[in-house]
Formats: C-alpha cells, structure tokens, sequence
C-alpha cells in the first residue's frame, strides 16, 4: 500500500513427470516409515497425499511409481530457478526460513518475484504471469503464481486462491503463513477464513495469539511493509538482451555481448564508472541458467577490452537446447573520470588489458605482484599479492621496505623454501658454521661461509606464545660449496652447553 | 658445439638491414630518428660480452634460451644460477622503467607439488639482481600450455619490457612462436629451460649456459652470497660461437644490498678470468663448424 510493490509468487511442487501418465511420488523416511514426500496432481486425485505412509498410497494405488526425495537436490534447482527468473526482474528470492522440502511434507517450494517497475516490460502483469507459467509448464514444472500488491497476499492466492480469484476474500486461515499449532487454534475456534479473522477485534488475537497472527495480518494488508532480500544482490547495473528465435553458436553469443556491452558501456561512461566485475547470465530454453563472469584488474569500460576478457569464459557455455535471454550485470564497479583515449606519443601500452586476460585465464590469485613488506624476517618480508588486489597492495608495499630501516644487512637468496628444511650438519664447534651439510640426499662441502646474520624472533607477534620454534632467534649463514652452489641456511636459537642446534636450509643464492 | 652458425661475414649487416626495414614498415612512434638501431639491442653493460654480441647487446625482437644445468644446486628442476641471469637480463631489458612478465609453471593448485618446477622467487633476491619487484608480475601456470599462452600475451601487448618463462620441455614449434611473437612485437622473449630439454637446433637469437663458479677472490671483499657465475654463450645468430666463456661477478662486492644504487647491478667480467676472445685453435675439435641447416 505504501509503495506499490507487486509481488508474485510462484509456487512449485516437484517436478512431475508429465510424459508418463503413471502417479509418481516421492518418498521420505520419516520415524522408522516411508512416507510420500510429495505427490503429482493425478497421484492426489485418487488421495495420495503428502504424509501418507507408501504402504498405504501403494494399495490406493498400485501403479504409484515412487522415489526418494533428493531435498539437496530440490534447492539447488530452486536455486537455478530463482536465478533464471531474473529474466523477469532482478529481485529474486527463495521462499524465506526455509529450505524447500527440507521439512517432510511441505506442499512445495516457493519463490517471491518483485516485479515492481519490471511488468511492463512484458505487457503487464497478466501477460508476465502468463509467461512465467507458460515456460515453467513447459519445463515440467507444475507451478502456481499470483501478483498481488503485498507478498503475503500473493503467498495466500497462490497457494490457497480458486481460480480466477484476485482478492484474499474468503481465503483459509492458511494462507497466512502461521505454524501447524497456531493454525489448529484457529479452527478450534471457528476461525476458518481470513475475513473470519480480520472480523475479530485486533487485541483479541493479541492476547490469544501474540503478535504473530497480527504481523501476518497486516503484512498481507500491507500496513506493515515486508521486504524481500534478493537471492543475488541487485547489481547496479544490467543490461538485457531477449532473442526472438533461441540461439546456440558461439557467434550469436558474442555478437549478443557486443550488443550488451554498447548498451551498458556509455551508461558507465555518463556515471563516471568503470566495471570491476562483470557477470554474464545465460537463460536457456529449459528453465536452467549458466553464467560467465571476469573481472578486471583496472576500472574498465572499454566494449572491446571487456569482450576479449570474456573469449575464453564462453568457450565453457554449453547453451543447451538455446539461449533466450543474456543479462549483463555489473557486479562491482568502481569510479573512472574521463579519459583521454590516446597520447601522442604512447611510451607503452597499457598494462591493465594485459594483466586482465592473464588473469582470467590463470586465475586471479596466479597473476600475482611480489611485494616488499616492512620485515625483517625473511618470510615475512616479501609477498606475493594477486594484481587483482591492487589497492590493497599499495597499501602493503612500506615506502622504506627496500632501503630504511629494514632493508637486510646481508644478501638474501633468489630462491627461498616455503618451509625452512631441515639439513645434516657438520660444524667443528658449536658456534661455527658447518663445513659439511647434507641437503635433500646430496652431501655439500663447504668451502666458504660469511655470517652469521642474526634474526631476531618477532616477539610482538601473536604467533610468539604459541609456537615455541618462533621464540628462538636465528643464525644465518651465506655458505658456499665446492661446486660453487650458494646456500643460505641457519642456526635455530644461540649455543647452549648440552644442547644439540638444529640447523636449516632456507634459501639458495643465484 | 653442434649448432654453430656459420655466417656470411656480412650477416650482421644484412641483420640490421632487416630490422632497418622491419623499423620502416611498422611505425612504432617511440622510435625515432636513427637511434631505433641502438635501441634495438639491449647491453649487458658487461663490455668483455658486449663487444663479443652483434649490435653490441642483445636483441630485444628475439628469443634467448637459458640453459638451467639444474642439478648443480640441487633445488629441483631449476637452478638458482640459471634463474639469476634470467633475472639479470630481465633487469637489463627493462631499464629503469620497464615492466617485467615471469611465467612460472606450478605442479598443481593444490596438492604439495606446488613449487616442483622451482621454488618461490624471492622479491629482496631478485632486487639485489636490479629487478625492480614494483614492475614485476608474476603468472603462474598449471601446464605448459598455459605458461606458452602467458608468454604469447605478454609478447603480444607491446606493453612489457621483457618475458620470461619457464614453461619447461618446449617443441620447435613452440620455440618458433616465441621467437615470431618476440619479433614481431619488440619484446624479448628469454626462455628459462632445463638443458636435457633443450631441442638441438633452435630459432633462438642466443642461447646461455649458467654455472656457479667457486670464488677465487680475497674472502674479506666478496661474500660468499655474491653472484659468482661461469657464463658460457652456447649459440650467437650472427657470430660464430667458439668457447665464449665469461666468468662474471658483480662490480662492488661488497656492497650486498643498496637497492638504489645502479652500480651494485652491474656485473664484470672477473679479474684474469676473461676468456671471451680467445682464438679459436683452443678448441680443436671445431675446425669446420657446422652450417646451419634451417
């Protein structure tokens, strides 16, 4: 009422098989019996319903064909639904609290729609509901939908409204949305339809019933606004493409991103944006979605750039049995002044593209920049952070890292261990460096050593108290063989009498 | 050294004739007036080796093979040594402002083989070699195929400076793309490559191999961390390669790390060590080199 939101409200009930005209069922175990989970329409023509133990839907029904149900199955393709709705509006969302089917004998699963400003895009909402069933049938599924002003007038037209029927006049108390228990209350009283409830005074029912019945009350009048959280965020922008004819070559695809790119990249450029991510959401025939998605290392909005960047992700799009609908969405964008789109004299291209496609094609996390951090233990000192995360890698990269206070005293190695190994040594006295290690099998005479460079422990780090080997400072050595290998290894923690020193291999020199 | 090429001795001149016209038919406005045939090559600033290289330098249009021996330092299938050169010519090509590609190859996302075709990088090693981290990007590839694919784009962009890839055992073929890519785009292409895995013949402008050498200088001025490298030039387009050997080491020893000071990086040929211009009759065993068949 406050705001004209038109809600819909598909209700599903499992796939029927519709080819075979044998009732089918299925099944779910329920204390010790097999109980039919949900039953086709014809199956509940002759009183098969949910809850009924199989046994007993078995004698009414001798040709019941039955199976267990696959509740994880069921939401994911309510899942898959939900997204595909989104050929109608962005605003998608699965039944709230619950997941489908997942409590025995629900009478199915539910998704909200808000076609708010969305309708006319289809001819109204007539004309939309009659689509959305059309195709739904049409993908096997039996569904019921209702476009009312509130969600919870759509929930109870759709489950419980006969046909034709527009308004809640003379709907059961069961579309309301309440629990079994309050549900049963209700009847015991005489309560049997909604206007029989509304006809009772409010404090009534609130101290009888709490405020539970009140809020479903008027969350179906719409005094009390009742919003819907999409399944996937909105994103802030979207373009749409609807193909009169389905299509299925991979030069109709690309040639449908071009158009939704032209679309989509001058609005970008009116709102000074550039896209971050990018996903491309395919509709097919059937009722099932697939989607492609990039991102970008740099803020773009460059149509040519952002195609190329999508080249090798709709290679992996198998578009079924056609593609009707491609939605383009940016799914994060980030601000993107003006630029100037050629210098004279260009001293090097632009890096961005490249490091773009490197990355979706390696992924985001494999096209990495190394990075010097402020410390001053090795491991720490050097990172690598994926280009994808550029901000966050300014922030990291210390001004002094390679000079100031923690440039190292010392050469550091080109190669560095991801673990520290553990190596053999042979060193005269205690405190001297080894003359002979052993290091993955293979026995290294030393012939020449320089240190030791002493690392202190980080004792500030959290990582201090739990882990003794992080309390003992370290005694590195440069050490060079006779083959003219360069090895950095150290000493864990100073000599102490009675104590054998361990030594590692962390590094080796170039 | 079976894949010597035998030149013409006016193969330099016909060389740079053909970059001359490559020049003329592809406008690149960075290049301008005659100093495009200097920037063409990129010098090691090792004067013994650069004087010995065509043009005085390297080729950037051009692949550079660099033969790791591997198991001198035993860190698995890449040795340190090979790695540091590729480092250092990577440093050399990208001058002081270039951007950088190194395309590794790791065993898999996420078993522990990660790291089995050499282990990390390490940012302050590699700057001590005058690469510059902050124009470093790293892609790490899971096949062959993604490591050569990493390579073309980067080749292919004209935005870097230098290419670097250790994608492991190559084919002609593959070889062959690198090399075009490198050309026709200005880019050096070096390549990072076991030796056992090395095809014989190759369309590669040079091809390197690396050893560590025992330090034979005073112990108070150079530590025993320091670069201290054998290089040998296997394979010059151009020249005829006959036991170019270099033993190098960097210029001020002792003064380990100053990341911002360009002397540390320069490298020299170490002192009474240089064999660079020997006469041929050293090597016997090549009195009729053998002509390049391809």
């Amino acid at each position: 009422m406050d705001r004209a939101r038109l809600k819909k409200r598909a209700q599903l009930q499992p796939p029927s098989d519709a080819a075979l005209n044998a009732p089918f069922a299925t099944t779910i175990q329920d204390r010790g019996t097999v109980r039919i989970a949900a039953a086709c329409p014809s199956a509940r023509a002759q009183g098969v319903a949910a809850g009924l133990p199989l046994a007993d839907a078995r004698a009414r029904l001798p040709n019941l064909i039955a199976q267990d149900a696959d509740p994880d199955g069921d939401a994911v393709a309510l899942q898959q639904l939900a997204r595909w709705c989104a050929r109608y509006t962005p605003w998608t969302s699965l039944e709230d609290g619950t997941t489908p089917f997942s409590t025995p004998f629900s009478t199915g699963a539910g998704l909200w729609l808000d076609i708010t400003g969305c309708a006319h895009l289809l001819g109204g909402e007539e004309d939309l509901l009659h689509d959305l069933l059309g195709r739904l049938s049409g993908a096997g599924y039996t569904a019921r939908a209702a476009v009312a002003n509130t969600p919870g007038a759509a929930w109870a037209l759709a489950r419980h409204a006969a046909n034709n029927q527009n308004t809640c006049d003379g709907l059961p108390v069961a579309g309301l949305r309440l629990p079994s228990a309050m549900l049963d209350d209700l009847h015991r009283l005489g309560l049997r339809t909604i206007d029989d409830v509304v006809a009772v005074p409010r404090v009534s029912l609130a101290t009888r019933f709490g405020t539970t019945l009140t809020r479903r009350l008027d969350q179906l009048s719409g005094v009390m606004g009742e919003p819907l959280s999409p399944l996937t965020p909105a994103p802030p922008r979207r373009a749409r493409l609807a193909f009169a004819e389905p299509i299925g070559t991979r030069d109709d695809m690309d040639a449908g991103l071009a158009h939704l790119l032209d679309e989509l990249c001058p609005i970008m450029e009116k709102a000074s944006e550039g896209a971050r991510r990018l996903g491309l959401l395919f509709c097919r025939m059937d009722g099932t979605t697939a989607e492609a998605s990039i991102g970008t290392s740099t803020a773009s909005r460059d149509p040519v750039h952002l195609a190329r960047l999508f080249v090798e992700k709709l290679d992996a799009i198998d578009p079924g049995f056609g593609i009707e609908v491609m939605i383009l969405n940016v799914l994060e964008a980030s601000t993107l002044r003006a630029q100037q789109m050629e210098t004279i004299t260009p001293e090097h291209k632009d890096l961005a593209p490249l490091v773009d496609r490197l990355a979706n094609r390696l992924g985001s996390t494999n096209v990495a920049r190394l990075t010097a951090r402020a410390s001053h233990m090795p491991e720490q000192a050097c990172a690598d952070v994926s280009v994808m995360a550029q901000s966050k890698m300014d922030a990291l990269t210390h001004p002094d890292a390679l000079g100031g206070d923690h440039r190292p005293r010392a050469e550091r190695p080109i190669h560095l261990l991801p673990q520290p190994e553990p190596i053999d040594v042979m060193a005269p006295l205690p405190d001297h460096p080894p003359v002979l290690f052993k290091w993955r099998q293979t026995h290294h005479r030393v012939a020449r050593a320089d240190g030791p460079e002493r690392l202190g422990p980080a004792w500030w780090l959290e990582m201090m108290r739990t882990d003794p080997r992080a309390r003992e400072p370290r005694d590195y050595y440069a050490l060079e063989d006779e083959n003219g290998g360069r090895y950095w290894v150290y000493r864990e923690g100073p000599y102490r009498p009675g104590h054998t020193p361990r030594w590692y291999l962390h590094g080796v020199f170039a | 050294m079976p894949n010597s090429p035998q030149s013409p001795p006016n193969a330099l001149l016909l060389a740079e004739l053909r970059q001359r016209i490559r020049h003329l038919e592809t406008p690149q406005p960075w290049l301008t007036g005659d100093d495009h045939i200097a920037s063409t090559t990129c010098a090691l600033d090792i004067p013994d080796i650069d004087q010995v290289l065509p043009g005085g330098g390297l080729y950037r249009g051009a692949l550079h093979e660099i033969a790791a021996t591997g198991s001198v330092n035993g860190t698995g299938h890449m040795d340190a040594t090979a790695t540091g050169f590729a480092a250092f010519l990577s440093a050399r090509f990208a001058g002081n402002d270039g951007h950088v590609l190194w395309c590794r190859r790791e065993g898999s996302k996420d078993s522990n083989s990660r790291g089995r075709y050499g282990p990390n990088i390490y940012g302050p090693g590699l700057a001590a070699l005058g690469l510059d981290i902050r124009r470093l990007i790293v892609a790490r590839g899971l096949s062959r195929e993604e490591v050569l694919w990493a390579m073309e784009e980067g080749l292919a962009s004209r935005a870097l400076c230098a290419v670097l890839g250790e994608p492991g055992h190559l084919d002609q073929t593959a070889l062959r793309r690198l090399q075009l890519a490198a050309e026709s785009s200005l880019t050096p292409a070096l390549l990072l490559m076991p030796e056992p895995a090395m095809p014989t013949a190759s369309p590669a402008h040079t091809r390197w191999r690396i050893k560590p050498m025992r330090t034979r200088v005073s112990h108070h001025t150079f530590p025993a961390s320091a670069p201290h490298w054998q290089v040998e030039m296997l394979k010059c387009r151009g020249i005829q390669v006959q036991d170019h050997q270099w033993t190098i080491t960097r210029k001020k020893p002792d003064t380990g790390y100053e990341a911002d000071s360009h002397e540390t990086h320069r490298f020299v040929v170490a002192a009474g060590l240089s064999r660079g211009s020997r006469p041929a009759e050293k090597t016997g065993a090549i009195t009729t080199p053998f002509r390049r068949s391809a």
